[in-house]
């Protein structure tokens, strides 16, 4: 669940389900966003396990299938063994949307976005580029999060340097055409995440969570300032 | 107005897909994002706060998509995430940004600040709604940590 982008406090409860499902006795779990820790009392013994997560994507329709196979399984419905099973099918089924549909989401939501923000459309069709390319790095594994943070910081580079030519080439305005490309990598669900974490008093979670928010904010405004300060180097302004 | 709410689905409906929303709930997705690109543009229109514009269509887009998971049975996220794309502060942040790259730090503060100032009002306006949400129509489940029970 975290690895489809669920935040720490959902993926202890769908723990905490599965185990009165499984009727497995008392069950503790801790979830943070770089990994969980659980551990299993019953009348055969006590057993605690520890799985790191290490790369994270937003996938809300696997977040969605998972919720509703621990709810499945609170109620009895599933068995361990059919929990498996569920879930391995989960993860062999084709990605629901491809990569031209993909690009093609990235264009209007970048444009879209820019319009919303009063672009001219120029502006909108410039963003869309960004959005087309902040896409393609997007889709690349990048790995550990040093990967993750320099294709983040490319993109924000990429889309930096998008602006600036729309804005010394057509004389558009360079913020709406970063903003609008950088939009879709927004770290929103991290964020709200943060906010749950936050309000239900799991401040470690919060802090972790918070800490990734700002990094890849870091990340994106980094690349963007790289280009910009490029460009005011070399005249414009 | 309407322009705001139609630039507003269009955005949710595409970032929808980004984040993997099944098919099904694409145009709920949407209709979040008209929601709040509306909300906005209407609170902007009878003059209020910038803040309080924000605060007040990320009321609108958490209440609906607490609803939404409701009907659905399906995480509020689903809905809720699409739903916020048009309040993103994306151009606060690069005109701070551009401030400090020029060296004007004064206003690369001020608008710093402003940046945090209004992703503060999005995530008040969402644990509004949740806490809320939570204790007039709480999900099935018990939320919270309750005590696993023992089973002999």
């Amino acid at each position: 669940m975290l690895e489809a982008g669920a935040e720490p406090y959902r993926t202890e409860e769908a723990v905490e389900r599965a185990g009165r499902g499984f009727r497995c006795g008392e069950i503790q779990v801790f979830v943070t966003p770089p990994g969980l820790f659980v551990s299993i009392e019953g009348p055969g013994g006590h057993e605690t396990g520890v799985r790191r997560v290490r790369s994270r994507a937003t996938d809300l329709g696997r977040l969605s299938s998972l919720n509703s196979v621990a709810r499945a399984a609170e109620r009895g419905d599933l068995s361990p063994q059919e929990c498996i099973q569920a879930i391995a099918g989960m993860q062999q089924a084709p990605p629901p949307y491809g990569l031209g549909t993909d690009l093609l989401a990235g264009a209007v939501a970048s444009s879209a976005y820019a319009w919303f923000i009063g672009a001219t459309h120029l502006e909108a069709g410039l963003a869309a580029l960004g959005g087309v390319f902040t896409i393609l790095m997007r889709r690349r594994p990048a790995g550990r999060f040093a990967g993750r943070f320099f294709l983040l910081a490319a993109s924000g580079f990429a889309v930096g340097l998008v602006g600036i030519a729309g804005s010394a080439l057509w004389h558009q305005s360079a913020g709406e055409i970063v903003a609008g490309g950088l939009v879709v990598l927004v770290p929103g669900l991290a964020l709200t995440g943060v906010l749950r974490d936050l309000l239900a008093g799991d401040f470690l979670s919060a802090a972790a969570g918070g800490l990734e928010v700002l990094t890849v904010a870091g990340a994106l405004a980094a690349g963007a300032a790289l280009a910009v300060a490029a460009g005011i180097a070399l005249g414009w302004n | 107005m309407l322009a705001s709410a139609l630039a507003g689905a269009m955005g949710a409906f595409a970032f929808a897909v980004l984040i993997r929303v099944p098919r099904r709930d694409l145009f709920l997705a949407a209709l979040a994002g008209l929601l709040s690109g509306f909300v906005y543009a209407a609170a902007g229109a009878i003059g209020l706060h910038d803040i309080a514009q924000v605060l007040l269509a990320a009321l609108a887009a958490g209440g609906l998509s607490e609803i939404l998971a409701r009907l659905r049975r399906a995480p509020a996220t689903v809905y809720l995430m699409p739903g916020l794309i048009p309040l993103v502060p994306g151009l606060l942040a690069y005109h701070a940004m551009y401030a400090l790259l020029r060296g004007d730090y004064v206003m690369g503060a001020a608008l710093g600040v402003e940046t945090v100032y209004w992703a503060a009002a999005i995530g008040v306006g969402i644990a509004l709604v949740l806490t809320v949400s939570r204790a007039v129509a709480p999900p099935r489940a018990p939320a919270g940590n309750p005590p696993a029970r023992r089973e002999q």
